[in-house]
């Protein structure tokens, strides 16, 4: 009884904090107007653009996209990677069309459709994976199949993408291209120069949080498509129990198993993983590099932060004054420290200043010597960061 | 060092190249929200000018992973920007005037002090370049209209008003 009145003052507070990290989310929804500015963004807008002045539900053509030594660009936010059957390399594909953007359906158009009459009561089953690699972009695959075709998805021997080779991964893509009436995947690409700014932003918001919610999209996205999902198999990104109970939360009336390895464990999750890779490999080979670089080597080695070819490309490729290209992800770790070693150091009016300085202005009020900061100019001046020149 | 201000401050005779400012070339300029600290050449063409985006809302980029947004800044009418750059101590003597332009004689006229030039007491600044306006950059928000340097643009006026004489009533 004597808790009562203490636990009626917790629990305002238990509210807040629980609010919080909701609205940072909301503050960085990457689908909305805030990765405007991006270029795969802006290259997106270009297509949506191109593609309504067509008026007609297909295109008679791809969008032309600008090209550069004949590479194509790759989309970022919830623009899919429509690849046709048959075909090895994926192409942006904006929204207005069949499956929609982001979701290349089982099989082409009024897939949705085909589903809801048929079986309404298909039960789906979805997974998801994420592909984390430093230089390029991060790229978010779900897959969806059906429950009654899980056996067939499995005997098309679908593996952890990292056990695979390229080509396996790629004939493998192809197969469930094939099998499209049985499997369905979206994509979401976040750009590297999405993720740099919004772990280094102002208000950090970290590669968890950031990856948590691109997996609760990517579900919703598939839900607003009209797949009927009824379960939910995810790689984990941090703790696997705390990442569940946010998605279960999210998502009351699916099953939600989140688990470290799941990639592995489950082949909806598996056939993510190859979606993702190929996906990833394709955008990283064809990056259409927003900066004019020379000498540009392009063999940047697997993204992993042990190999060393990477690391020798990002070493190679260090700018004094800018760093890197906005291909990599300047708030990955291997690349701040190679930053912070090998180029010319900056800093930003939120940066951490320096303990010695506090310390040596609280030392000062003792010390007996001449007073150490010389006479303030008016405050006229030092609003406006005015300071008389005594030297060049 | 900072702190014995006094003691640091080397002094110096500072003259201006008036030439250069006649000649000065137009310069793209970016103000950024952070001190890179180094001085010198940057492939700014190559790595930061094809990177700016025009948002819904001004101008946006990245720097160093970080999210910039920008506004130009116009130099208030009557104003004229100039990028200054302090010769080496060691040009004074030599080579000073013995630039063969055909400035030459008017430079001499108008910078020449009377008194012999003396090594590390004479400096020359020059412009390097012009502008009337530039790129102002904010961390993640538009500068706006409160930014620093819009307020100190307008020292300038402040200062010829209120060293102006004052007609007599």
């Amino acid at each position: 009884m004597a808790g009562s009145p203490a636990n009626l003052l917790l629990l305002p507070l238990i509210l807040l904090l629980l609010g919080t990290p909701a609205q940072v989310s909301r503050d960085y929804h990457y689908f909305g107007e805030k990765s405007g500015g991006d270029t795969w963004e802006e290259l997106r807008l270009q297509h949506q653009e191109k593609e309504e002045g067509t008026g007609g539900r297909v295109p008679p053509s791809w969008p032309s996209i600008p090209r550069r030594g004949g590479l194509d660009p790759w989309p970022v936010g919830k623009v899919g990677l429509f690849l046709r059957p048959g075909q090895a390399g994926a192409q942006p594909r904006g929204p207005g069309h069949s499956a929609g953007p982001g979701v290349h359906g089982p099989r082409e158009s009024g897939a949705g459709a085909a589903l809801q009459a048929t079986g309404l009561f298909i039960l789906q089953t979805n997974g998801l994976r994420l592909e984390a690699l430093n230089p390029g972009p991060m790229v978010y695959a779900i897959c969806y199949c059906p429950l009654s075709h899980l056996a067939h998805l499995e005997a098309l021997k679908v593996a952890d993408s990292k056990t695979l080779s390229e080509s396996e991964r790629d004939r493998l893509f192809v197969k469930m291209e094939e099998d499209g009436d049985f499997v369905g995947w979206a994509l979401d690409v976040l750009s590297p120069n999405l993720i740099s700014t919004s772990m280094l932003g102002r208000v950090k918001y970290n590669l968890n949080s950031l990856s948590h919610d691109t997996a609760t999209g990517l579900v919703q996205y598939a839900l607003d498509q009209g797949v009927k999902v009824a379960q939910v198999f995810v790689d984990t990104v941090g703790p696997p129990e705390t990442y569940q109970e946010r998605l279960q939360e999210r998502f009351p009336g699916i099953e939600v198993t989140v688990k470290a390895k799941a990639d592995a464990l489950y082949p909806v999750v598996s056939a993510a993983s190859i979606c993702a890779k190929v996906a990833r490999d394709q955008a990283v080979k064809n990056w259409h590099f927003v900066e004019k670089l020379q000498d540009l080597d392009a063999d940047y080695g697997s993204g992993y932060p042990n190999d060393p070819k990477t690391k020798a490309w990002l070493r190679k490729h260090v700018e004094p004054v800018f760093g890197f290209p906005q291909f990599v992800r300047f708030s990955w770790r291997t690349a701040q420290s190679i930053l912070e070693k090998e180029a010319e150091g900056v800093l930003w009016e939120d940066s951490p200043t320096g303990d010695q300085e506090g310390s040596g202005r609280i030392m000062s009020y003792f010390s007996k010597g001449p007073r150490t900061h010389p006479r303030l100019p008016h405050r006229y001046f030092q609003e406006r960061g005015l300071e008389s020149a005594t030297t060049f | 060092m900072e702190s014995s201000d006094e003691a640091a401050v080397e002094k110096c005779r500072v003259h201006l190249r008036p030439g250069t400012l006649r000649d000065a070339a137009r310069a793209t300029l970016h103000l950024l929200p952070c001190e890179v600290l180094v001085n010198g050449p940057a492939p700014v063409e190559r790595f930061f000018t094809p990177a700016i985006r025009q948002g819904t809302d001004g101008l946006e980029v990245s720097f160093r992973g970080r999210r910039l947004r920008g506004e130009e800044v116009v130099v208030p009418p009557g104003l004229e920007g100039y990028v200054m750059v302090m010769e080496e101590k060691g040009e004074v003597v030599g080579k000073d005037f013995s630039e063969g332009s055909s400035n030459l004689r008017e430079e001499q006229e108008l910078a020449a002090p009377p008194e012999a030039l003396e090594r590390d007491f004479d400096r020359f600044i020059g412009a390097t370049a012009s502008f009337s306006r530039f790129t102002l950059w904010g961390l993640e928000t538009i500068p706006g209209p409160d930014a620093k340097v819009r307020g100190a643009l307008t020292w300038p006026g402040l200062a010829a008003a209120i060293h102006a004489q004052v007609p007599e009533d």
